[in-house]
């Protein structure tokens, strides 16, 4: 048995969980003794903890995200692999948009919940076209590529909105995060694309129909991003701003269920009717 | 699910992308907090998070893993950062609060006793959140780091001393200083 004297100098390292395993044991049958010991453990575990949350900030998840991003635009440039963004951190980001708009009032909070559902919806349109890759074709790929084209332009409008009427956003500013947006997105939907790519007969279908979900998914992931930096500044600014992200998102939001209707359709039709025609000629027409 | 050291290098040496999935899990606190400690902002800290994994990507054909991944990657994001507050700084025109008194490894420090009691402790107790945060905000940044390493981090003395690139009697000089730091900047008001 280890005495008092002993064990009392062990307790600050023993705190901070830098003693040796033999130590570390010897400490602890003392404590389970000793109240001096507890009570003195206690206040040095209490002051770790003071420091711990004075000084250790672990990296926000927006940040996490744009480090992500950064890594893959790089490989990007060089033509490498691309990182796969967690989908759990991708979520987090954008419920830290949410939370940040709330503080912003009620204004900037809806724009971070029509964000999300973009986000949410844009990825739920990628899953609906890829399953229906083979099958769908024509009218659901024309309506997609207007609809990306939409809200491509939507986006566009809620940059220069920001640009315009936020002191706070630069051009510059505004383009480096619709840049950086591209990879993440892209690694997220790498195994689609390889999924796709197995796809003998609708491979070209399959790319095409994935540009336009990945183009619905970045846009929605732009608006994302927007309502999150919106969501921050708002604290200062709120108002018309924030409106018009939730109405460009909204319309968005509406576009991209629009897509995934007519994508979900499609596919009806081909399961209801007829198995799908490989190498159907009219694939190569459509898609770019 | 700890990946261990070398596999981690071996797949970032392939250039494997999951090598980075897993350095980034893994280690992107460890190298923010490493930056923040010095930088004491979070902008500046993120900036210096995404130089230090641009460093890996570009040196890690030259990291031949003499020692911790942690440890290489802690140095490179302190020296990042202390490259990064000096360049702020310069823009400033400011003093830097980053070195330490011009005498640093020319006192001796106080007897190594790491197992003397700590004041600071204590006094940390009587102190709010905030008070602290002012407390090591304005401590010079590398008492500050090496004394998080020691405090939070639970390195030992020689590790703190790995880490920091620095030798052992100066990684407890730091210690030393940074907890007297403390108890004049808490005992004084
Ligand atoms: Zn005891």
């Amino acid at each position: 048995m280890n005495t008092h004297q002993e064990i009392a100098p062990l307790l600050e390292a023993y705190s901070r969980r830098a003693l040796p395993a033999p130590e570390t044991a010897q400490v602890a049958a003392h404590l389970a003794e000793c109240e001096t010991c507890r009570q003195s453990l206690a206040k040095h575990e209490a002051a770790r903890a003071l420091l711990q949350e004075a000084s250790a900030p672990a990296l926000p998840a927006p940040g996490r995200l744009r480090l992500y991003q950064k890594l893959n635009e790089i490989r990007a440039e060089q033509g490498e692999k691309l990182l796969q963004v967690p989908a759990e951190l991708l979520a987090q980001a954008l419920a830290k948009g949410s939370a940040a708009a709330q503080a912003g009032g009620e204004v900037a909070k809806a724009s971070g919940k029509a964000a999300l559902s973009v986000a949410n919806s844009g990825a739920e349109v990628a899953r609906t076209m890829h399953r229906g890759a083979k099958a769908v074709r024509g009218k659901a790929l024309k309506a997609g590529a207007k609809s990306a084209h939409h809200a491509k332009d939507m986006v566009d409008e809620a940059a220069q909105t920001m640009i315009d009427s936020a002191h706070i956003l630069t051009s510059e500013v505004a383009e480096v995060v619709s840049e950086s947006m591209c990879n993440p997105v892209k690694a997220v939907f790498a195994p689609a694309r390889l999924a796709g790519k197995g796809v003998k007969a609708g491979a070209r279908m399959a790319k095409g129909s994935l540009k336009i979900a990945f183009s619905g998914a970045k846009s929605a992931f732009r608006m994302a991003q927007g309502g999150l930096e919106m969501g921050r500044e708002s604290v200062k600014q709120g108002g018309e701003t924030a409106k018009s992200v939730i109405n460009i998102a909204q319309t968005a939001l509406a576009a991209r269920n629009q897509v995934a209707a007519s994508v979900g359709k499609g596919m009806e039709k081909v399961q209801n009717a007829h198995p799908p025609q490989e190498g159907d000629a009219s694939n190569n027409e459509i898609l770019p | 699910m700890a990946t261990s050291d070398p596999e981690i290098l071996a797949l970032l040496q392939q250039n494997d992308p999951r090598g980075y999935e897993i350095l980034l899990e893994d280690y992107a606190d460890l190298v923010y907090r490493a930056a923040y400690r010095i930088l004491q902002n979070e902008q500046d800290a993120e900036d210096v998070t995404q130089e230090t994994f641009l460093s890996v990507y570009r040196q890690v054909q030259n990291f031949r893993g003499d020692s911790k991944l942690s440890s290489w990657l802690h140095r490179i994001a302190s020296n990042a950062a202390i490259d990064h507050l000096r360049a702020g700084q310069r823009k400033q025109g400011q003093e830097t609060p980053l070195e330490d008194d011009p005498g640093e490894g020319e006192e001796s420090p106080e007897p190594a006793d790491e197992n003397a009691p700590h004041p600071e402790e204590s006094l940390l107790q009587q102190e709010s959140l905030e008070d602290i945060r002012r407390a090591l905000a304005e401590m010079p940044a590398k008492l500050r780091s090496a004394y998080l390493l020691y405090m939070v981090d639970g390195l030992s003395l020689p590790q703190v001393a790995e880490t920091l690139n620095i030798n052992l009697s100066a990684a407890k000089l730091r210690l030393h200083r940074a907890r007297q730091f403390l108890t004049e900047y808490f005992s004084q008001r």
